[in-house]
């Protein structure tokens, strides 16, 4: 019994570490994310808070703290790619809008 | 045949965009409908013409206006010779008195320009350098062109090479940006005279009117463009510099929605 809980308990140790992203896999989402936000702003469509976490995975990555920079180069894409959605959406959506549409 | 095949097309398509004109006359019945009992003119005001107890606190400040040194100061400005000897007089018929000709478009430049980058032209032109967007010098003149412009009804022109700029100011203003996802039309057509916390949002038509203004938030007076960056970043959307094309354009678009309001700047907001 004791050994099967030794060996689950490391199975998922092993999990998490093998499922934890590498710094050149960190850098390659935060590429990633700043690509999207530059086409967004390309289209007056960038978020702040998209720059801000960039900045802040960036930050975080410097340090050394490999799991922070992993959760916000993944938020930072997401944010991105919501902006990037909202300027293709936009492209025809405004003009219900307009009075006397 | 042709042309009506194609209009056909375009209308299916919904891609016909209604001309300045068609828009101003939709933009002033919108409101007309939205407050009955406010005359559409009276939105020059902004918020004030909405909540009386807040008109009579503004008027009262009004008496002795915090806006009155800038004026001042850019009288002195527009009235100093500039590199060559000649002054803004010698650009700005009127004495000045041009804020309700402004922005227009110049078809040369294929741009539209705003009163802040003519002063700017006139100043190039003298052999000055032209002033930073977000400085005091150019605030003050505009202010103080706006208070001798006081009562001229905006007569801003669109010709047809500027309606590509129009337009694009007008996309701008209806499009939702930002992480909260809000057009500049939520705020100042669909929610306007509703509160946003403590504050009425304001009536988008004539909001043009009275820049540059005093803001109590900024404790000094400052250019519309500086009040377009903070609604933008109030949604969470990157900011564009002062008098890049896009907030040109814009300022364009909301001028000739105003087209026929009196000038009343410089002005107090909150």
């Amino acid at each position: 019994m004791r050994r099967a809980i030794i060996f689950t308990v490391l199975y998922g140790w092993c999990l998490a570490a093998a499922a934890e992203m590498t710094t050149a896999e960190i850098n390659v989402q935060i590429a990633a994310a700043r690509a999207l936000y530059e086409e967004a702003k390309s289209g007056h469509h960038a978020w702040i808070a998209t720059r801000r976490l960039l900045e802040d995975a960036e930050a975080a990555l410097d340090e050394g703290d490999r799991a922070a920079a992993e959760i916000l180069a993944q938020r930072a894409y997401k944010t991105a790619a919501a902006s990037v959605a909202q300027m293709q959406r936009e492209k025809t959506a405004w003009q219900k809008r307009v009075p006397g549409n | 045949m042709r042309w009506l095949c194609l209009t056909v097309l375009l209308l299916q398509g919904g891609i016909v965009l209604a001309g300045p004109a068609e828009d101003r006359e939709a933009f002033r019945a919108f409101f007309e409908k939205r407050f009955r009992n406010i005359p559409v003119d009276a939105h020059v005001d902004g918020a004030y013409a909405l909540d009386a107890a807040k008109r009579e606190q503004w008027l009262a400040m009004e008496d002795f206006p915090p806006y009155e040194f800038t004026v001042d100061d850019g009288r002195m400005l527009f009235e100093e010779p500039l590199a060559d000897g000649s002054t803004y007089g010698d650009c700005f018929e009127n004495d000045g008195a041009v804020k309700h000709l402004y922005p227009q478009y110049d078809t040369v430049r294929g741009e539209v320009i705003t009163l802040e980058m003519a002063i700017n032209d006139c100043r190039i032109e003298a052999g000055e350098a032209p002033y930073p967007y977000d400085g005091e010098e150019i605030i003050q003149l505009t202010a103080y062109m706006a208070f001798v412009s006081r009562d001229n009804l905006i007569d801003v022109k669109v010709p047809r090479e500027a309606e590509p700029a129009y337009n694009a100011g007008k996309q701008y203003y209806y499009s939702r940006r930002g992480q909260l996802n809000f057009a500049c039309s939520h705020c100042h057509l669909q929610m306007s005279g509703m509160k946003l916390r403590a504050e009425t949002l304001s009536a988008s038509i004539g909001q043009v009117s009275h820049w540059p203004t005093y803001r109590l938030k900024w404790q000094e007076t400052g250019p519309l463009h500086r009040r377009f960056a903070r609604c933008n970043q109030q949604v969470g959307a990157e900011s564009l510099p002062f008098q890049s094309e896009v907030y040109r354009n814009v300022e364009y678009f909301m001028t000739v929605m105003a087209n026929g309001m009196p000038i009343n700047g410089p002005a107090t907001r909150k």
